[in-house]
């Protein structure tokens, strides 16, 4: 308000009672009615101000020149009197539109004359004592800048100065009309540019001084609490946190604490250019919006997720955008007093604008996977619907995290392999993972390694930590034997390898059971159990056992809810033969990519194919990992392996694919798959049990791998399982001793 | 009372009447333009003697050097009293009456010169940036002392005279033997040392928007620089006399008007700023010779009686001499208290 109205510059205001009234103030008063615009299609002056919304003109009122200030009456009765401002100092009662009532006909025009002339900087109405209107001045050296005037006191000549000395212009013959007493008057030999009444109490007074803001306290006027500051301008105090001022000073806006009244709380990025505005959203807490000269942008800025009291050590988050309500610069803005939100702008030649601030969508997982967004003040939650078995769609990983830890998964260190159970015994990956962590992990615990043959393991138990990679790289000494098939006469044309690091990878895939045995019928018989048809005849016929292999499928085809299909691949099975040109083998080969399971579809790449060029078994995806290396480790040769495995290595990484933990290990590469696979699915939960395993090793203070440790502790915490997180720590410290648990909490 | 020490680092110039003609284009500037100068401070005093220019160093850089500008040496600052608390009496004593007792006198007792400007919305009292050290001791028993830096208020510190000084109370302070040294204390009245006289006409002390300045600057143009026919030589002296005077300031953003009441006629309706009670006043001039800036307690021989007296008054120092304004109805009982001092200090 403290520009002045020198007839560019057009202010507004909005009533504080009558939500469909505003006035525009510039050289003169308007005043219009804002109604939507369906109700007034037809009338002629009408202005639209938006889609929806247009104004009409309702009275002018040009009786009050040199206006720098109005203030609009703050109590519902009378409508529409304003308090003007002038150039001299003066303040004069108007009014707008009024239909003639008594009680403001005799306000109209009464005048409040400041000893000493100067300009009024700014009113402001007493919210509580709605007849006290604070008048903020300019300096004069013998005079007071902060006036406080009573708009029902009689003129009292007596009470100042003697009648004889009155010299007032003749204008004023109205005596009658014209106070010259104000109630109480403050800051002597100071200038004042902004004032605002504090909630908190009726004489409490907030003042922005020639270079400090002030708090006159009318209870006791002799004091005054104050700090030295330039962002005087513009006081004004959050309508939702009484404690919370906004001034400013040029291009800069300062947040104060009035409990904390010695510096700003926060000070708002500077503007280029100095502003002329600065508001509180009134309907909605922490929202403030700011004016700069020749700027067609209203720049807001949303403090509702400052923490209140705002501490000296906390940075308060501010949230700064800008809109943009029409194409024109913008002279002034005003909010609607009641509908969210909203607010009127209008331009220097009068073009109004009415613009809703969209409010910024907002958006909160909750850590039990519902999903919440606010808008304004609308709260939207949306939680997973359980439509039954039926919903194919894949649970959340944090729903499934949870369910996980409920059901303690992750703590079974013993039957390791359990843990795969517990995870709900459906994720592929999750069983490779775990059958590898129960293949490997004997190797590792030197608790284990009691008995003689396992002594000798232990031996090479940082082998074993880092997996079948590096095992086939230190492989040495290796024999091979050609091999020919079980029930065949003929001389083998099959070349299997061997050597010690060979049947130790035949081990960690599980193909043979500790000790020197190496028979492989121990794992068929459990493929079988498992009724893995498909892969125990596969694992026959790669251990030349083609009787079993059509023995196993024939038992599948007779199982109860046997697939009879399986008879037939016996039956072409039993049809194998080792000529080169038969059409058996044509047949085959052709045929085989038909076929729907990855094993069978293995298995006859197997048998067709040449000598030493098994790549329809080894790149046959869907074949798991473990089969796969362990066929290599059965027929490849040093060099063929070693690039095989680096190959299939760096796919599994890449992919994040936990069956290939087999082949890292718990090394550095295992974390690089670890990431892959969290950065896909953002499972911390299976990275935390699986890299604890990995303990004494270097693997654990791995940055990345006490992040995910930290991760998952939080995620405990959030779902508010104190205790399995305190069984998480136990877990944790007995695997990781270097982890010292946490100091408890006292309080 | 807070003391506020303000930035401006100001000079004290005379430009001779008949030299005023090279100075326009500088001061039709520092006055009228101040957005086109980074000038915050700038004062035109014309006497009949000259005019008298109080502007910072910024604003001192559109003065062309000249023989007709003559510059006192040194730099000067202004202090401005401010009342700290909020007093709601309305029967105060203003302007120099005000701070005579608490600033003036005190700065006269150490010897220090002081340099007055009353503006319509203040008084400034300028000092010279060397003699800071030694204002700020006198009056830091009196007053919290503010220095402003960059526009901003801070805490001043005790110039590292603190130390080893005893703050000054009552008592003659160990100086040099001047004349003005002797002890002051509230019985013992200073004597007037210099001749006075007061012209006939009334003053009026004003302001006018800043707002609305373009709309009478060629009034004020012609008021400031082409008065010479109206100025009637030897006149300034006389105590019956008509005397040239007026003062034209625009010190951070605020203008203020000192003019004789015949010279306010000129303006328009509502432009000026007039009390409510339309208050006028009367010149009290100092100095039969010219002043000069080194001698002190001046100001504090007129102000004081006045403060005793509870009347309100302006001062204005000018390059040559000193003017007090003080309310027509008292002027002649200023008159009498002066006249009754002048001749004891003889």
């Amino acid at each position: 308000c403290s520009l002045g109205y020198g007839g560019s510059k057009p202010d507004i205001l909005w009533s504080p009672h009558h939500v469909d009234r505003y006035v525009i103030c510039d050289s003169e008063l308007s005043l219009y009615r804002i109604e939507s615009l369906g109700s007034t299609e037809a009338k002629a002056g009408v202005i639209q101000l938006s889609e929806e919304t247009a104004a009409t003109l309702l009275a002018i009122n040009s009786d009050t020149p040199y206006m720098k200030c109005v203030a609009w009456y703050p109590k519902h009765e009378p409508e529409c009197l304003l308090a003007v401002g002038q150039a001299n100092g003066r303040v004069v009662l108007t009014s707008l539109g009024q239909s003639h009532n008594s009680k403001c006909k005799e306000l109209m025009g009464k005048e409040f004359v400041p000893k000493h002339a100067r300009q009024c900087n700014t009113l402001s109405w007493n919210p509580a004592d709605s007849n006290w209107l604070a008048a903020g001045l300019d300096k004069h050296r013998a005079d007071f800048s902060v006036l406080i005037w009573d708009i029902s006191s009689k003129y009292a000549p007596e009470a100042t100065v003697p009648p004889e000395k009155i010299r007032l212009p003749s204008g004023d013959a109205d005596v009658g009309t014209v106070v010259t007493k104000p109630l109480y008057e403050l800051g002597q030999n100071d200038a004042c540019l902004s004032l605002c009444w504090l909630p908190r109490d009726q004489k409490l007074l907030l003042a922005g001084m020639h270079r400090n803001l002030a708090i006159f306290d009318l209870r006791n006027t002799s004091q005054k609490m104050f700090v030295n500051t330039k962002a005087i301008q513009g006081v004004t105090v959050d309508p939702f946190f009484h404690d919370r001022v906004a001034s400013f000073f040029e291009g800069q806006v300062a947040i104060w604490d009035l409990r904390k009244f010695e510096k700003p709380v926060l000070t708002l990025s500077e503007q280029p250019k100095p502003l002329t505005k600065v508001a509180w959203c009134p309907t909605r807490a922490g929202l403030l919006a700011t004016l700069t000269r020749d700027s067609n942008v209203v720049r807001l800025y949303d403090m509702q997720h400052a923490p209140t009291p705002i501490g000296d050590e906390t940075e308060p988050t501010i949230i700064e955008r800008s809109v943009q309500p029409c194409e024109s610069f913008i002279s002034s803005f005003a909010w609607h007093p009641s509908a969210q939100n909203r607010m009127v702008v209008v331009s220097p030649n009068r073009a109004m604008t009415d613009f809703t601030v969209f409010e910024r969508i907002s958006l909160a997982w909750s850590s039990t996977s519902s999903l919440m967004w606010a808008c304004g003040r609308h709260l939207y939650d949306c939680a997973e619907e359980r439509t039954g078995s039926e919903a194919a769609v894949e649970s959340d990983i944090a729903t499934k995290m949870r369910a996980r830890a409920q059901s303690r998964y992750g703590h079974d260190t013993v039957q390791v392999w359990r843990n795969y159970v517990l995870a709900g015994g459906d994720d592929p990956q999750l069983k490779s993972l775990w059958y590898t962590l129960h293949y490997i992990l004997p190797f590792q615990c030197p608790y284990l390694t009691l008995d003689q043959e396992q002594k000798q393991q232990g031996n090479k138990q940082t082998v074993v930590y880092s997996g079948i990679k590096n095992i086939v790289k230190s492989s040495s000494g290796t024999t091979e034997s050609r091999r020919s098939w079980s029930d065949s006469d003929r001389q083998g044309d099959v070349v299997r390898y061997h050597s010690e690091e060979r049947s130790l990878a035949l081990r960690l895939c599980g193909w043979i059971g500790r000790g020197p045995d190496v028979d492989v019928e121990p794992f068929l018989r459990s493929l079988e159990q498992e009724g893995e048809w498909e892969r125990a005849a596969a694992v026959a016929l790669f251990n030349l056992d083609i009787r079993r292999a059509i023995q196993i499928l024939n038992k599948g085809a007779s199982s109860e809810k046997g697939d009879l299909n399986l008879n037939v691949v016996a039956m072409a099975l039993s049809g194998h033969t080792d000529e080169k040109s038969s059409l058996w083998r044509e047949m085959c080969s052709s045929l085989r990519l038909q076929l729907r399971s990855p094993y069978l579809r293995a298995s006859f790449a197997f048998l067709t194919s040449e000598p030493g060029a098994y790549d329809g078994v080894l790149y046959e995806s869907r074949v798991a990992v473990r089969d796969r290396v362990a066929f290599a480790c059965m027929f490849l040769s040093d060099t063929q392996l070693s690039r095989y495995i680096d190959k299939l290595t760096n796919e599994m990484k890449e992919a994040g694919n936990l069956e290939g933990i087999l082949l890292t290990g718990l090394t550095k590469d295992g974390v690089d798959l670890m990431e892959s696979y969290v950065d896909r699915t953002g499972d911390v939960q299976t990275a935390s049990f699986c890299m604890l395993k990995g303990s004494p090793g270097e693997v654990v203070k791995d940055p990345r791998v006490q992040c995910w440790i930290e991760n998952y502790r939080n995620l405990l915490d959030a779902w508010r399982f104190w205790h399995k997180r305190a069984e998480f720590d136990i877990h944790r410290s007995k695997l990781d001793p270097s982890s010292k648990p946490l100091a408890q909490a006292r309080s | 009372m807070e003391l506020h020490i303000l930035e401006h680092s100001l000079k004290v110039a005379s430009i001779a009447k008949e030299g005023i003609q090279i100075c326009t284009h500088g001061l039709i500037k520092l006055a009228f333009l101040p957005s086109k100068t980074r000038c915050k401070f700038f004062s035109l005093t014309e006497t009949p003697e000259d005019y008298t220019i109080i502007v910072d160093e910024e604003g001192f850089k559109e003065l062309p050097e000249s023989e007709h500008l003559s510059v006192a040496e040194a730099t000067w600052l202004a202090l401005n009293v401010v009342s700290g608390g909020g007093s709601s009496s309305s029967s105060q004593p203003i302007g120099v009456t005000k701070i005579a007792k608490s600033v003036i006198a005190p700065l006269a007792d150490h010897n220090i010169s002081v340099f007055m400007l009353s503006t319509y919305q203040t008084d400034f009292i300028l000092v010279r940036e060397r003699d800071l050290p030694m204002v700020m001791h006198t009056l830091s028993s009196e007053f919290t002392l503010l220095r402003v830096v960059n526009g901003e208020t801070v805490a001043a510190n005790s110039l590292g005279v603190s130390n080893g000084f005893v703050k000054p109370k009552m008592g003659r302070p160990v100086l040099h033997g001047t004349e003005n040294s002797q002890p002051a204390t509230e019985q013992i009245q200073r004597p007037i040392i210099h001749p006075l006289s007061s012209p006939s006409n009334m003053f009026c002390v004003t302001s006018l928007n800043p707002d609305t300045l373009p709309t009478v600057a060629t009034l004020l143009m012609d008021v400031m620089f082409y008065s010479s026919g109206v100025k009637e030589p030897g006149t300034a002296t006389e105590d019956s006399g008509h005397i040239r005077f007026f003062s034209f300031s625009l010190i951070e953003g605020y203008i203020s008007l000192v003019m004789d009441e015949q010279t306010t006629r000129r303006f328009p309706n509502n432009v000026l700023f007039t009390s409510a009670s339309g208050e006028l006043w009367k010149m009290v001039r100092i100095g039969g010779q010219p002043l000069g800036f080194d001698e002190c307690g001046i100001v504090a021989q007129i102000s004081e009686p006045l403060a005793t007296a509870d009347i309100p008054a302006y001062y204005i120092s000018t390059f040559k001499f000193d003017h007090a304004l003080v309310p027509e109805e008292n002027i002649q009982s200023v008159i009498g208290a002066l006249r009754t001092n002048e001749s004891t200090g003889k």
